[in-house]
């Protein structure tokens, strides 16, 4: 009798085990910088998504005649080459910046930590051969690897055969504007880094005591791993994740300037500030709205994702 | 006293120095590191720009006229059949070792452009000449076997195949310039280099670091060098079309081409406006349908896109540099050019005919049409054009245009192989004949008709075109075969014809050359 | 230390084996060769030109002839550049890049450590928030903008710098600066968090009871200590700028490896293609590797594990 009441004053002194999040929110909030962040990022998706409702312009629309018109009553933020209003391009360009963002920190995450989970749970020699292949990779310069990978992709896949798997493909990456290869590309070669902190934590998360205390009441393996070692791991996972986005977006804008990125005319930030590059000293305001929209999207990730570390990091005392 | 009369021999001392070692300087832009500077394989300007200063040709062009004028060769003259032409050249003409430059030489250089091994990629220029497609396409022929031979030390023959009145244009590029043959065989594929390479041109390689610069310098051996004013040119290899002209306005590049996106600011700009020059080039750009594709193998689709280019709006609205719209595709300049726009030959743009011929062709309002492919090769200039043509037929055709860019290489692997429904080319002259253009281009045989244009009326005009002699039925010949390339068969949509669009700085004494590269030789710099 | 650098040196050649038969086939898959030219040559001479340079070869073969060739430090000619062997290219252009992404790396290190130091002694104030913000706009505007930016203010108005082209260390200037800014705000952030961190550290409560001056305190002990997680980033950051070396040669006309590396990609110019990208690799690792040495110096624990 003794017993059962101190187990269970003990279980309801154990701390709910979804209190580090709620811990790292309460010091999230508190981060002025990352508070700024988020709320342009949150900006920024509203306005991706309502942009049809939002923009007075659809991207494509424009005289001619308008073309490098300065900025004005009619459109606030001037014309590009074809007449079209930017400040239009830019709010649909969101759409494309915040795609390379999530969808290629998406496809990056869930290869990083589906392979840092197989191998660190694995172990033994599985974990071994899973690893060396990613230091080996780590050696491949990841612009090098993303150039070659990208002509190969755009050259491979630009055809018009239905029925076949490169017509089909091809067929999808025409509808996404030319996006569809950028995401996989930026995937390709960005989920080395998570795939070695997830199989770091998985390992470390293995040797605790409420692990072995759970095998040894005989859970079967499946449940150790998504019960217990996988929420551990998915915080950190998350903040990793989140400090790579600005590097996407900056891929993004890299791809498409030097001809590897989207197919016109879809207005991305990269794209824009590529095809107003040449004019830059005529016509400042082709090259002025994409990189100030480029630079505070960066800015806003880079806070938030410096908040959220700190906001899990458990060494903060504050 | 004495120290002002010391300071002021000093003086006059440095000024002389000065004066006298003014060395005239010409700043200049390759634009990129040139890929090769032996003349049998080079294939871009900026290699054919340097070989013009460095290697001498039998003939050279006028830059006002364009009419051929002596280099190498004194005069000339060809047979009663016009199969053979002999040249005789100067004796006074040395490479920079002091060796003599040949009759031989000419011959060696001819038969080594026509080398498979070689891989030129212009032999095909010399094919006029009897034995010479044989031996290029490895089809049997020997060196022995090309009809180019060297009658004496500065005596040159040629046979051709058929007569052809344009040749000695042909005898002057670069593919067939005398070579050292002795420096060639020695060195091999090294004998460009700074260290090793023999020219008799009015400059001389000076030195050549790779994507950084080129110096050129005054040819003391050249046969003319009393007239040379420039002493040296500076050659920059700047990609940037930006930075070239940020360059050009920092005082640091004595010319270069603005950036279409800048035009209007020059123009703008009182200082700069009366610099700049705009004057026709010799290329035609134009937008090719492959003829054997669905829905463009019916003629009357091809008119009806063909008909859909607002010409005009494009060059003044994008293209900003006053070209010429084009509905034939020689262009002006070279013998055989038909004005398409003032005699009506070939498809203005007119929206009403457009969409009449999609109708009569089946799809009334764009309806069942299907979506079509636009293609070209990846640059920013061809981008925007692509994007205003193509706006351009959705909203006259009601169609939809899908446009995708390809890189250079495999846009040519492209269409080569599975050409898009529409695409993209330009083609520049080589030499200023009609020939050059819708033979070699449109010919049913040419590998370069990626339209798969395939006329056998049209084949038998301009191959008949090539054989005559009298001027006048020539002219009326390529008139009948432009007729039916660009109107009555629709095959290409040409769109207009380049123009040079430079600036250059005003103490540049200076000439435009529409073939070949530049004569910097007949150039001056002002004191500034 | 000793067998720590060799087994570092042993892990190169696993490493160039996959980078190098990874980009091989790459390279391969992607249509277009080398001889695909607007004024198409005969079937006859593009069948001549693929056996002069072994392109007609099965394609293992080629492979294994390459890491032959390689091995001996013969890196073939360039089939885009007649005249020019590969060898002969990295010679001239990849000391040029290197150049740059060392005077890169001293902007970013030189100004950026300092920047965190300052920010993180005088915490909270506008000093602290000036230079966060400053170095973070370093971070998010990307070199295709900054390049022009600067040539137009520094060099086309103010005439303190040339607008492009290389030559005299003049010329590092701008170009440095633009592909320095964003690892400069790196560094600056992270020496400034982890500067922070360590303050709070036990041994350093300990250091100022003890009396030592508050200089010392900062500079000898925090800042010692808290450079070593910042030298975690040295590394990728090198390797960051080498890349990122592509838009600013290309942008300020500087003869290096990285926008000739794109150009060749155009090309298809393999032996090229291949020279590059292995030496990009063998450089980051090489660059990990003095990272990893110097973690070791830095941080006694490691050593004595």
């Amino acid at each position: 009798m003794f017993k059962e009441r101190k187990i269970r004053k003990l279980s309801e002194r154990t701390p709910k085990p979804r209190s580090l999040w709620r811990d790292a929110w309460r010091r999230l909030i508190r981060n002025k910088a990352a508070i700024v962040g988020g709320f342009i990022i949150i900006s920024l998706i509203i306005i991706a998504v309502g942009a049809t409702w939002i923009a007075p312009y659809t991207y494509t629309e424009g005289r001619i005649q308008d073309n490098y018109l300065h900025p004005n009553s009619e459109h606030l933020m001037g014309c590009d080459f074809m007449g079209r209003d930017i400040m239009s391009r830019i709010i649909y360009g969101a759409r494309i910046s915040l795609s390379a963002a999530f969808v290629g920190a998406l496809t990056s995450f869930i290869i990083g930590v589906v392979y840092g989970l197989t191998s660190g749970f694995f172990g033994g020699k599985v974990d071994n051969v899973m690893m060396r292949f990613v230091d080996i990779m780590f050696g491949f310069p990841t612009l090098i690897l993303i150039i070659l990978l990208m002509v190969y992709f755009k050259s491979t896949f630009s055809v018009i055969e239905p029925g076949t798997f490169r017509g089909v493909m091809s067929a999808i990456d025409r509808s996404m504007g030319g996006m569809f290869f950028i995401f996989i590309g930026i995937g390709i070669t960005s989920w080395l880094g998570m795939a070695r902190l997830v199989r770091g934590m998985v390992l470390s998360v293995r040797e605790k005591e409420y692990v072995e205390a759970a095998r040894a009441v005989g859970a079967p393996k499946t449940r150790l791993l998504f019960r217990h070692v996988f929420p551990n791991v998915l915080g950190p996972a998350i903040v990793a994740q989140a400090l790579q986005i600005p590097g996407f977006i900056l891929y993004e804008a890299f791809l498409s300037f030097i001809g590897l990125g989207v197919n016109p005319p879809t207005p991305s930030w990269g794209m824009m500030l590529s095809e107003g590059y040449v004019g830059m000293r005529s016509h400042f305001h082709l090259v002025l709205w994409p990189a100030v929209a480029i630079s505070i999207t960066l800015f806003a990730f880079n806070f938030l994702g410096d908040g959220v570390r700190d906001a899990f990091d458990p060494k903060q005392t504050r | 006293m004495k120290k002002i009369w010391v300071l002021g021999l000093i003086f006059t001392l440095v000024i002389g120095v000065l004066a006298v070692g003014q060395v005239k300087t010409l700043y200049w832009n390759l634009n990129t590191e040139p890929p090769s500077l032996d003349p049998n394989i080079s294939t871009d300007t900026t290699s054919i720009q340097v070989e013009q200063a460095l290697f001498l040709g039998l003939t050279d062009f006028d830059d006002a006229t364009m009419a051929v004028v002596p280099e190498l060769a004194t005069h000339w003259e060809n047979s009663e059949d016009g199969l053979t032409w002999t040249f005789y050249m100067r004796d006074d003409v040395v490479w920079t070792d002091g060796t003599p430059v040949t009759a031989q030489q000419v011959v060696y250089s001819v038969k080594r452009t026509l080398d498979p091994a070689t891989g030129s990629s212009y032999a095909f220029v010399l094919w006029i000449i009897e034995g010479a497609q044989a031996y290029n396409n490895d089809e049997g022929g020997t060196a022995d076997g090309v009809a180019v031979k060297a009658l004496d030390d500065y005596t040159v023959e040629f046979t051709l195949i058929q007569p052809a009145g344009y040749f000695p244009s042909i005898a002057g590029m670069w593919v067939c310039r005398p070579l050292p043959q002795t420096v060639i065989e020695e060195y091999g594929d090294a004998w460009t280099n700074a260290e090793n390479i023999v020219t008799n041109g009015a400059y001389e390689l000076g030195e050549w670091v790779h994507e950084d610069h080129m110096i050129l310098y005054k040819s003391a051996t050249y046969y003319d060098v009393a007239k040379v004013n420039i002493d040296q040119i500076y050659c920059y290899m700047i990609e940037e079309a930006s930075t070239a002209m940020t360059m050009y306005e920092a005082g640091n590049l004595d010319s270069t081409s603005p950036p279409l996106e800048d035009m209007d600011r020059v123009k703008a700009d009182p200082v700069l406006s009366a610099e700049l020059t705009i004057a026709p080039d010799l290329c035609t750009y134009y937008y090719g349908f492959n003829n054997e594709k669905p829905p463009f193998d019916n003629p009357l689709v091809r008119k009806a896109f063909a008909s859909a280019i607002d010409r005009q709006n494009l060059i003044d609205y994008v293209l900003k540099g006053e070209q010429k719209p084009a509905q034939t595709f020689v262009c002006p300049g070279i013998f055989g050019h038909v004005d398409g726009v003032a005699e009506g030959i070939g498809y203005p743009y007119n929206p009403e005919a457009a969409k009449q011929f999609l109708a009569d062709a089946g799809y009334p309002n764009g309806e069942g049409f299907p979506e079509v492919t636009l293609m070209h090769n990846t640059s920013e200039g061809h981008s925007k054009i692509a994007q205003f043509i193509g706006q351009s037929f959705m909203d006259t055709l009601n169609v939809k245009v899908n446009i995708v860019n390809q890189e250079w290489k495999v846009y040519l692997a492209t269409c080569r192989e599975d050409c898009p429904q529409i695409y993209r080319m330009g083609w520049c002259a080589d030499y200023p004949d009609a020939n050059n253009w819708v033979n070699e281009v449109f010919n049913s045989k040419s590998g370069s008709n990626y339209a798969n244009y395939n006329s056998p009326d049209f084949d038998a005009l301009i191959e008949q075109a090539a054989r005559e002699s009298d001027p006048a039925v020539r002219l009326d010949l390529y008139r009948q075969a432009e007729t039916l390339m660009c109107d009555t068969d629709a095959g290409i949509a040409p769109i207009y014809f380049y123009t040079i669009v430079n600036l250059t700085k005003p103490y540049v004494v200076r000439t435009f050359a529409p073939l070949g590269g530049e004569h910097w030789e007949q150039w001056d710099i002002l004191p500034h | 230390m000793f067998e720590f650098v060799v087994r570092r040196i042993l892990w190169v050649i696993p490493i160039i084996l996959v980078v190098s038969s990874i980009t091989f086939l790459l390279m391969h898959s992607i249509p277009g060769g080398p001889f695909d030219a607007e004024k198409a040559l005969p079937q006859a001479i593009i069948d001549n030109l693929n056996a002069k340079y072994h392109l007609d070869d099965p394609l293992w073969k080629q492979y294994v002839d390459y890491m032959w060739g390689f091995m001996r430090f013969d890196l073939g000619p360039s089939i885009a550049y007649r005249s020019r062997t590969v060898n002969d290219i990295l010679a001239q252009q990849w000391p040029v890049t290197g150049l740059l992404g060392l005077a890169s790396f001293g902007i970013a290190v030189f100004f950026g450590i300092p920047l965190g130091v300052i920010s993180a002694i005088k915490q909270n104030s506008l000093i602290d928030y000036g230079s966060m913000w400053i170095s973070m706009l370093g971070l998010s505007i990307p070199n295709m903008a900054m390049g022009p930016l600067l040539i137009w203010i520094f060099a086309l108005k103010l005439k303190w710098f040339p607008v492009a082209t290389w030559g005299t260390p003049i010329h590092i200037v701008l170009p440095a600066i633009t592909l320095g800014t964003a690892y400069m705000a790196m560094f600056a952030r992270m020496t400034r968090a982890s500067m922070l961190q360590v303050v709070r550290e036990e041994y350093i409560q300990t250091a100022r009871a003890k009396g030592v001056r508050e200089i010392w305190v900062m500079l000898k002990h925090t800042l010692r200590n808290a450079l070593i997680p910042v030298t975690t980033i040295a590394g990728p950051a090198f390797a960051g700028m080498m890349t990122g070396s592509m838009i600013v040669e290309r942008i300020f006309a500087i003869p290096g490896i990285g926008k000739y590396y794109v150009t060749s990609v155009g090309n298809r110019d393999y032996p090229v293609i291949m020279a590059t990208t292995l030496v990009f690799a063998l450089a980051v690792v090489f660059m990990n590797m003095l990272v990893d040495i110097s973690y070791g110096i830095l941080d006694p624990r490691i050593r004595y594990n």
